[in-house]
C-alpha cells in the first residue's frame, strides 16, 4: 500500500489523465439528484456524498443482456453478451464499495456452489474503484454499526482523503498502480498520514454520536432463536404502514435479487436480467397460484431476516448491510433497518 | 406561539378524548419517525398512544392509504384536504363506508419538499418548522426556510387545502391562514416542456419516455397512491404481462401511462407519488393533464361530493362533447 499527496488543485488534471486510459464515471447532481455520470470535463465532481443509487447498478444493471440465442440445423446458436468495456468509478463512498465486496460472496465465491457468475466477475475485473473518504457521515449513515468504517478500504482500489489543500491518495491494489499515474506525485509525509486519521477519528466520533452501534447487535440476531425471530410481533407493526415497493431493495447496494426472463420471435432473441424485490409479491408467487409469503408481514420478515440472519450467518458474521442508510432515508414511511435490528437482537435478551 | 405546535397538542387531546371514550376504535395520523424529517403515518389505539400523535411540514404521505383493512368499528382520521378528498373517493367507489370515518378538519399550509432542501436532506439534524417559515437543522449549520420555497409542487398547485366536510375541527379555518393555490390547467405543453415540438403524437410520446427514463420500476408511485388499491394491479399480471421489464419493450412508459389513464378523474394531484418516488419523477403532472381534460369536458372534480359518482362510471348526456378519436 503506498500513500501519495495530490494537490487539490490538481485533481482536474489527474482525471483527465484517468479519463484517457479507460471510462471514467463520477458523482454529479443533475436535475436535484447525485448520480455518476461520465466524467465532465470542466466540472468539480461530487465526491464523499451518497449518490442517490450506489455502485450496484454498474456491477448488476438494472437490466441486462445476457446472452443471444437463435436457432441453428443442429440445435440453438448462443451468444454471450459479456461487458467489455474498463471503467475507473471515481468518489464512490467506503460503504459502497464494501457492499461489492459482500456482492462478491453471493455472485463469485459462494461456498454453495463452484458457479461464478460471468457478468459480475467480468466487471468486478474490469472497474477500478477509486473510494473518497466519507468525512461528512449523514443521518441516516451507520456503516460503523455493521462492520465498515467511513474512510475503510475493503472492495477499493484506491481511497482519497480530503486533507484541505491537498488529497492524500492511498493506493491499495497492483490494479491501481498500474492504472493511476503516480510517479509525479510526492510520497505523503508522516505529517500528512496523522492529518488524515485526525479527519477519519472526527467523522467516526459524527458517526457514533448519531447511532450508537452497540444497539444493532448482529451477532445476537445470529444466535437467536429462529422461531422466535420469526414470530417477533415487529413483522405485524411494520406491515401496518410498509407499501411494499421496492425503493428500499432497489436503492440498497447489497441487494442483489434478480429475475431472469426470455424475449424475442420465432425461436430468436434474448435473454435478461433485471432487479427483482423480496418486497413483491410476484417475486415468490407459484405457477399453482400458491405464494408462500402471501402478505406483507411475511415479506419484510424475508428482508430484514435476509440481511440480518441468514446472510450473516453464511458470511462469516458479515451482516448483508453496509449502513448506506438509503433504505432509512427514502423509504416514503421510514422503516427503519437499525430499529428493526434492536426489536431482533431484544428477542435473544428477553428468552 | 407556533402554530404547528398547536395543531399537535389539540390532535392529542382530541384524539385522548375519543379513545378513553371509546367513540372511536382508532385515530389515523403521523408520528415522529428516526430522521428529523421523517414522519410516518401512525394508528393510535388507546389513549396512552395518542401521545405519539404529531403533526407539522413534514405529514407528507396521503393517510387514505393507510386504513386499516378489513375497516372494522369507527376510524377518526386528522385531514388534510387531500386525505379527505381521497377518502370521499373510496365512498364514491364503494370501498370505505364514510359512516366508519370520522373526519378531524386540519387546514394545511402545505408540506415541506425534503428534496427542496438541498444537501441539508443527508446532514438534518433537527427541524423547526414554523407557519410561514421555519429552520432545519443539520450538520452544514441552520437552514433558514422560506416555507412557500421548499413546498412540494402538489401543495404550490393544490385547491383543496382544506376539507370540507368535517365531523370537527382539530384547528378552525377560520384562525388558520391556510391558503388556496389557484392550480394552474396543464397542458400537453407544459408536460413535456416549453421548447419541445409537441406537435406531433410521436414528438410528445418520446418526451414522456425520457420523463420515465430514470424510472426503477420500485412501484413506489403505485403503492404510495390512495386509489391505486386493485387486488391486482395490471403490472403485476404475469400469465400476460402486460408490462415487460425488458430494456427495449418500452415497459417503463406503458407502466406509467396506463396507470394515469386509471387514475384519470380521480386522481386529486395529493402527490403521494411523487414523495415515494426515489428518483423524482414529476409522475403527477401526467394524471394532471386527464384531470383538466376531464374537468373541462364533464366539469367533475374528483372527491368533492360524496353523492356524485366519478366520471367514467356516469354517463350524462351532456358529456357527448368529450373528445373522442375516432
Amino acid at each position: 500500500m503506498n500513500n501519495y499527496l495530490l494537490k487539490k488543485e490538481d485533481l482536474p488534471a489527474f482525471l483527465k489523465d484517468l479519463n484517457l486510459q479507460c471510462e471514467l464515471w463520477a458523482p454529479y447532481t443533475e436535475s436535484g439528484i447525485r448520480f455518476f455520470h461520465p466524467y465532465r470535463k470542466g466540472e468539480q465532481p461530487e465526491c464523499g456524498r451518497s449518490t442517490r443509487i450506489s455502485v450496484k447498478s454498474f456491477f448488476l444493471p438494472r437490466c441486462e443482456e445476457m446472452f443471444q440465442f437463435s436457432p441453428e440445423p443442429d440445435g440453438m446458436n448462443i451468444q454471450a453478451n459479456l461487458p467489455e468495456n474498463r471503467l475507473v468509478l471515481f468518489g464512490v463512498r467506503p460503504c459502497d464499495a464494501r457492499a461489492m465486496r459482500l456482492n462478491a460472496r453471493v455472485f463469485l465465491d459462494d461456498p454453495a456452489t463452484p458457479h461464478q457468475d460471468p457478468y459480475f466477475g467480468k466487471r468486478r475485473q474490469t472497474t477500478l474503484l477509486v473510494g473518497w473518504g466519507c468525512d461528512r457521515p449523514g443521518a441516516a449513515c451507520f456503516c460503523h454499526a455493521v462492520g465498515g468504517s467511513p474512510f475503510g478500504e475493503e472492495g477499493l482500489d484506491a481511497l482519497i482523503t480530503d486533507l484541505g489543500d491537498n488529497l492524500l491518495l492511498t493506493v491499495g491494489t497492483p490494479e491501481a498502480e498500474k492504472r493511476i499515474k503516480t510517479d509525479q506525485l510526492r510520497t505523503a509525509s508522516e505529517e500528512d498520514m496523522a492529518a488524515a486519521e485526525r479527519i477519519n477519528q472526527a467523522s467516526r466520533e459524527t458517526l457514533s454520536a448519531n447511532f450508537n452501534p452497540e444497539n444493532m447487535k448482529i451477532e445476537s440476531i445470529v444466535s437467536g432463536d429462529i422461531e422466535t425471530l420469526f414470530d417477533l410481533p415487529v413483522w405485524e407493526e411494520t406491515a401496518s404502514r410498509c407499501l411494499n415497493c421496492g425503493v428500499c431493495t432497489y436503492l440498497c447496494p447489497t441487494c442483489t435479487c434478480f429475475d431472469v426472463l426470455d424475449t424475442g420471435e420465432n425461436q430468436s432473441g434474448y435473454q435478461f436480467r433485471c432487479w427483482d424485490s423480496c418486497m413483491f409479491g410476484l417475486f415468490t408467487q407459484h405457477a399453482s397460484g400458491h405464494n408462500p409469503r402471501p402478505g406483507k408481514p411475511e415479506r419484510i420478515r424475508q428482508r430484514f431476516m435476509h440481511k440480518l440472519r441468514y446472510f450473516p450467518e453464511r458470511n462469516g458474521g458479515h451482516a448483508g448491510c453496509v449502513g448506506c442508510g438509503r433504505c432509512v432515508l427514502f423509504c416514503p414511511v421510514n422503516i427503519d433497518i437499525r430499529e428493526i435490528a434492536e426489536s431482533m437482537a431484544e428477542s435473544k435478551t428477553n428468552r | 406561539m407556533n402554530m404547528m405546535n398547536d395543531i399537535t397538542e389539540a390532535i392529542r387531546v382530541k384524539a385522548k378524548a375519543l379513545l378513553t371514550e371509546k367513540q372511536v376504535d382508532g385515530v389515523l395520523g403521523f408520528t415522529r419517525g428516526t430522521l428529523p424529517q421523517a414522519r410516518r403515518p401512525f394508528l393510535a389505539k388507546t389513549p396512552g398512544q395518542a401521545e405519539r400523535l404529531c403533526w407539522d411540514a413534514f405529514c407528507l404521505m396521503n393517510l387514505a392509504n393507510f386504513l386499516p383493512v378489513p375497516l372494522e368499528g369507527r376510524i377518526a382520521v386528522t385531514a388534510k384536504g387531500c386525505d379527505w378528498r381521497n377518502l370521499v373517493i373510496h365512498h364514491q367507489e364503494g370501498r370505505i363506508d364514510m359512516d366508519r370515518i370520522m373526519v378531524l378538519g386540519i387546514p394545511c399550509t402545505g408540506m415541506i419538499d425534503p428534496e427542496k432542501t438541498g444537501s441539508a436532506i443527508d446532514h438534518m439534524t433537527g427541524t423547526l418548522p414554523g407557519e410561514n417559515h421555519g429552520e432545519i437543522v443539520s450538520a452544514e449549520g441552520r437552514l433558514e426556510v422560506e416555507r412557500t420555497a421548499r413546498l412540494r409542487q402538489a401543495c404550490l398547485e393544490c385547491e383543496h387545502p382544506t376539507p370540507l366536510s368535517v365531523h370537527d375541527w382539530i384547528l378552525d379555518p377560520k384562525k388558520a391562514g391556510a391558503s388556496r393555490h389557484p392550480a394552474k390547467g396543464v397542458s400537453m405543453l407544459e408536460i413535456e416542456g416549453p421548447d419541445a415540438d409537441l406537435k406531433t403524437p410521436r414528438a410528445i410520446m418520446a418526451r414522456l419516455q425520457d420523463m420515465f427514463s430514470a424510472c426503477l420500476m420500485c412501484f413506489a408511485c403505485r403503492d404510495a397512491c390512495p386509489l391505486c388499491y386493485c387486488r391486482e394491479c395490471f403490472a403485476d399480471i404475469e400469465k400476460s404481462r402486460w408490462i415487460s421489464p425488458s430494456p427495449d419493450s418500452g415497459g417503463i412508459s406503458d407502466f406509467h401511462l396506463i396507470r394515469a389513464h386509471h387514475i384519470a378523474g380521480r386522481c386529486t394531484g395529493c402527490g403521494a407519488c411523487e414523495t415515494a418516488c426515489p428518483v423524482n419523477i414529476p409522475i403527477r403532472r401526467l394524471a394532471r393533464k386527464l384531470n383538466t381534460d376531464m374537468e373541462k369536458a364533464t366539469g367533475f372534480q374528483p372527491g368533492l361530493d360524496l353523492d356524485a359518482g366519478p366520471p367514467v362510471c356516469v354517463f350524462k348526456p351532456a358529456f357527448h362533447d368529450i373528445p373522442v378519436r375516432r
